[in-house]
């Protein structure tokens, strides 16, 4: 099986990759008291609760679902006693109910827990809804939408996204080394039952003993093909990952499946393997836990609807006063105001930072220095649209293009100034959509 | 938000809470600051600073430090003053106050440098916004400013090593790379600005902005590129070219600027190319021999057309420049660089002055208000310096356009007495040289010095040049000098005496001349016995012979040389074709014209005959040799007569 060297790469930033967990084996947590299960775990519609207080539920137990296209069933991720539907929102403003069980520390499995029958594409698309799949990788799109691509278009490329170009994260890498069967058998099921030709795992070079592990597992395999990806933030992008990996652009408004590309994160194919194995539901999984104010940074297997301080709490506490906590990676993640947050489908890590850890110096006049378009992957030009947007000039910020923004973040890195660019650009788009809905 | 009601704190885009700072992505920030990239700038420029020192001592630092001092004054103040945030701490108000000390000489009046300061800190940068807003390079535009107001001072250059005595010498662009080798010129031991003369500084501290990622390579590399280039084309000496003239300062140093550079790579390109060329344009076609300042700043004006015209396509975007976009930058880029050259050409040649042919009526009236009496022209073929003398009784003037600065040609007339000293050194056109700089040479303190002296005159030892002009004044020594040989006949192997009214045998041709008369000549010619004979002949024919067997007839013809009068004894043949042309009497002061080489063009012909038409005149001596074809034709007039 031949090696492709990812040549093909996009520009960006070299990030400190402060991957201290991923020598660590995965540890389950034990089950806290009580979980908080939101109703809304991903970038679709919000599902309607199927349980009420004082409803006995069980593992794998579905919880939420709703009657939209766009809808992911939640399943309940412990055993216990429901007690409260409460108000939420989510940190990305959707407001929705959140089911709070009381655990009854037994983890007794629903009896409809079983491995689903398949047969045909219909019945894996139909399987990949049962199982609450969404993408893992941080987006949280529903996996059933993203394979059932329309007849016409003709996919031929699988993208197995095991980048995790941010820094702390070793959630895939762990996947990889603890469960590579699972990998390989989700990425043939795909395959088969989509009928796509050939899939490509690409896996950035900071994780040599991943590479090496899933090169001999598919040394025999024709049809999967091993992708070393240059170690710049952001591979894990989708676009810039199938950039890397099969040299197609897509362009802008359109998604990839019109290009011929899926791409799936590796700990999603993997936990939809497992689900096709066990028939158990998207209840649990793997969050790195890291930061310099983390008693025992590990990787850990989280229970959906734990909150952040009983997932601290298992790694040791708080080493000192935290002043950030993130959701998910220093570049891209979203810091939390709250410890009594609950994980939900798509957090990958949670990373708590002390005051000087947190410290972003101050904003300073831009000196026009160009580095931000110089490292921007997709090639805009961060400085000419913060004056834009300063200036409220919605034809600039259309002529420059603001759209293609992968809020990567690179832009604001890099700035000697420290300016907020990569903030500003999402208030641009923001701005942008807000005139042009009128 | 779970009904959690938590105090909170707005400051700008970030919100702290009791406990934890909640901000928008990215979280982290690479460790690069503005401060940081000054820093380096500052350390590429220290090995020039290094070199500024060793070259031109200590005052280098103390120039170095009030451009600096003075800069991050200004900016303090001018921020204050526009009640804006302080922003001295980023360094770059340092960095420019290094940048403008390195475009000045030595010799800068402090209180000159502070106003580049205020022309760098306020005008240029504070006025248009601060840093990262300016269109135009602030120190380039200072230094600019500076020449313009004042020039004098501005190109005080010292050599290096000169120290307390500190002598005046120009910079190789302004001389010709005449005196300066090129390990000189890399080293930096010439005349110059502080900081543009030590190549080798310079190069270092580019390559480790470079490495250190703070500057492209490109725009370094194509501005040197263009510039050598031009060089080749110009057959100009191009490594002298790089290594002189702060080339290496503007293209390391200025032309990396960034808010005064395009942003993307190929704009950084055009720009460096754009640089190279019109700085070489300006050396070349015009009179100032520093053009990267210039040339940096009409770059700047184009900045926003470059980076318009090579705007990139985003990933999966659209193209951002349609035709438009590069159509219109490249006619504007055309269309300023076409009018600039043009006018620094055409100024160029306007004021250059046309070589002289014979002298002119005012050329002639000043002579004689310098003799203080009527003067005549003396005629002769001179170098090339030398347009005319003219003589009087009190001596003698000569016309001189001995060449200046660059190039430029100056007029003068030079005055001497009857025993070659000089009685006045008049300057009639200096416009060609550079205004302010060697126009002031024309200042009776310098022309003054000349009263009285004599010979060859050596700048420095017999003459003082005026500081800063050294090639004007150079340049009207050596006038002055040619007009003394031309006066004293030492010219080009021209011997025509013209210094004295008679006929000077020390000073006159080689060959002897012997007077005879026809008696003594015609047994010679008319062998076989001859006879006078008479007729209706010109005037000056005086006599006339026939020989015995009437094939030969002589005439003697006194006719008008220089000097005084010809006479000669011209023998025709019996059908009237020259047999023998020879001179029995003259006064001239070379007797050359009586030999073979005139006399022997008439022999075997029929005439008539004409100077410069058929017969050749003896170099030197046109009048003598007129005066002898005139007796010829005269000869012949006779010898026709007779036939009838």
């Amino acid at each position: 099986m031949a090696i492709v060297k990812g040549k093909r790469s996009l520009p960006g930033v070299r990030l400190a990759h402060r991957k201290n967990t991923q020598g660590f084996q995965t540890q389950a947590m034990p089950v806290p008291d009580t979980v908080k299960i939101p109703m809304c775990q991903h970038m679709g519609a919000v599902c309607q609760p199927l349980v009420k207080p004082g409803d006995t539920v069980y593992v794998g137990q579905k919880i939420g679902e709703v009657d939209h296209p766009r809808c992911v069933p939640i399943h309940s991720s412990v055993s216990g006693t429901v007690t409260a539907l409460e108000d939420y929102t989510t940190y990305s403003g959707v407001v929705c109910k959140a089911v709070v069980i009381q655990t009854d520390q037994q983890q007794t499995p629903d009896p409809s827990v079983a491995p689903p029958v398949l047969t045909d594409k219909a019945s894996f698309i139909r399987a990949v809804y049962e199982s609450g799949m969404v993408g893992l990788g941080g987006a949280g799109f529903p996996t059933h939408l993203k394979l059932n691509f329309q007849e016409d278009l003709h996919v031929d490329a699988l993208i197995i996204n095991g980048a995790e170009c941010e820094p702390y994260i070793t959630a895939d890498h762990r996947e990889f080394l603890e469960h590579p069967e699972d990998i390989v058998e989700g990425i043939q099921k795909v395959l088969h039952y989509l009928g796509i030709a050939k899939a490509y795992i690409g896996i950035e070079t900071n994780k040599p003993d991943a590479i090496r592990l899933m090169q001999e597992r598919t040394a025999s395999l024709p049809d999967i093909q091993i992708i070393p990806l240059c170690s710049v933030y952001p591979q894990g992008a989708e676009k810039v990952l199938i950039y890397a990996a099969t040299g197609r652009v897509i362009e802008a408004g359109t998604i990839p499946v019109q290009a011929g590309v899926i791409v799936m994160n590796v700990c999603t194919v993997s936990q939809l393997n497992r689900y096709f194995r066990t028939g158990m539901p998207l209840i649990s999984r793997r969050v790195t836990v890291d930061g310099d104010c983390i008693g025992q940074p590990k990787n850990a297997e989280v229970l959906i609807g734990s909150s952040i301080q009983d997932v601290v709490d298992f790694c040791g506490g708080f080493r000192q006063e935290p002043k950030k906590v993130l959701m998910g990676g220093p570049m891209m993640g979203v810091a939390v105001y709250d410890l009594h947050t609950p994980i939900i489908k798509n957090n990958n890590a949670i990373l708590c930072f002390s005051e000087e850890a947190a410290r972003i110096p101050q904003e300073t006049a831009c000196i026009r220095c160009g580095k931000c378009s110089q490292v921007c992957p997709v090639g805009i030009m961060p400085r000419a649209l913060e004056k834009a947007y300063d200036a409220q000039n919605l034809d600039e910020l259309e002529r420059l293009q603001v759209n293609l923004c992968l809020n990567c973040g690179c832009c604001s890195y890099i700035c000697p100034a420290k300016r907020n660019l990569a903030q500003k650009n999402q208030l641009a788009k923001m701005l942008l959509r807000a005139n042009t809905k009128r | 938000m779970s009904g959690v009601n938590v105090p909170a704190e707005r400051k700008g885009m970030t919100v702290i809470l009791e406990k934890l700072i909640v901000s928008a992505s990215p979280h982290i920030r690479s460790s690069n600051s503005t401060q940081k990239i000054m820093l380096d700038v500052l350390i590429g420029l220290s090995p020039a600073l290094i070199a500024s020192v060793i070259l031109f001592g200590y005052r280098a630092l103390i120039v170095t430090l009030t451009c600096v001092v003075s800069s991050v004054v200004f900016e303090y103040l001018c921020r204050k003053i526009m009640k804006r945030d302080n922003t001295i701490a980023d360094l770059s108000a340092v960095v420019t106050g290094v940048l403008l000390a390195f475009n000045l000489p030595v010799t800068i009046p402090l209180w000159i440098a502070c106003i580049g300061s205020f022309v760098a800190i306020v005008v240029v940068k504070q006025l248009f916004g601060g840093i990262g807003q300016n269109f135009a390079n602030p120190a380039i535009t200072a230094r600019i400013v500076l020449l313009i107001s004042f020039s004098g001072h501005m190109t005080k250059w010292v050599s290096p090593f000169s120290g307390a005595d500190a002598v005046t010498s120009p910079t190789p662009l302004s001389t010709g790379f005449t005196d300066v080798s090129l390990l000189d010129l890399v080293t930096g031991v010439h005349g110059g600005c502080l900081g543009e003369t030590c190549a080798i500084a310079l190069i270092l501290g580019g390559v480790y902005l470079m490495i250190r990622r703070v500057i492209d390579f490109s725009t370094p590399l194509a501005f040197i590129g263009a510039a050598f280039l031009w060089a080749v084309i110009f057959d100009a000496e191009p490594l002298y070219q790089l290594f002189s003239g702060g080339l290496l300062l503007g293209a390391f140093f200025m032309a990396t600027d960034y808010s005064t550079s395009p942003i993307t790579r190929l704009g950084k390109v055009i720009f460096g190319l754009g640089c190279g060329t019109v700085t070489m344009f300006i050396r070349h076609f015009g009179s100032y021999p520093e053009g990267v300042s210039f040339a940096i700043l009409f770059m700047n004006i184009l900045v926003p057309y470059i980076d318009r015209a090579t705007a990139l396509k985003p990933f999966g975007g659209k193209k951002m420049r349609v035709a438009r976009d590069i159509v219109k930058p490249t006619v504007t880029l055309i269309v300023i660089v076409m009018c600039i050259s043009a006018a620094v050409v055409g100024t160029y040649n306007l004021t250059k002055e046309e070589s002289t042919g014979s002298l002119s009526q005012e050329v002639l009236s000043a002579a004689e208000e310098m003799l203080g009496a009527p003067v005549s022209e003396v005629p002769g073929t001179y170098g090339e310096t030398v347009n005319g003398v003219m003589t009087s009784e009190n001596g003698k003037a000569v016309s001189v356009s001995p060449v200046g600065y660059s190039g430029g040609k100056i007029e003068m007339l030079v005055a001497f007495d009857p025993d070659y000293v000089i009685r006045e050194v008049r300057i009639l056109d200096i416009s060609t040289q550079t205004p302010g700089i060697g126009q002031p040479v024309d200042s009776p303190e310098f022309t003054g010095q000349f009263v009285g002296k004599s010979g060859n005159l050596t700048a420095g030892t017999d003459v003082d040049i005026v500081t800063g002009a050294t090639a004007t004044s150079k340049g009207i020594i050596n006038g002055v000098n040619a007009a003394s040989a031309a006066a004293q006949g030492i010219l080009d192997g021209d011997s025509s005496d013209s210094s004295s009214e008679e006929p000077d045998t020390t000073a006159s041709a080689t060959s002897s001349f012997v007077e005879q008369s026809a008696e003594d000549v015609l047994p010679g010619l008319l062998k076989d016995g001859y006879a006078e004979i008479s007729g209706q002949f010109p005037a000056e024919v005086e006599a006339a012979w026939k020989s015995a067997d009437e094939m030969l007839y002589s005439f003697s013809v006194r006719t008008q040389g220089y000097w005084g009068d010809i006479v000669s004894l011209i023998t025709i043949h019996a059908d009237g074709s020259v047999a023998d042309v020879t001179v029995l009497a003259q006064g001239e002061s070379s007797a050359k014209f009586t030999e073979e080489p005139l006399t022997g063009q008439f022999t075997g012909k029929n005439g008539p005959f004409t100077v410069g038409e058929n017969i050749d005149a003896v170099a030197g001596a046109t009048v003598s040799s007129t005066g002898l074809t005139q007796a010829v034709n005269l000869a012949l007039e006779a010898f026709a007569s007779l036939a009838e």
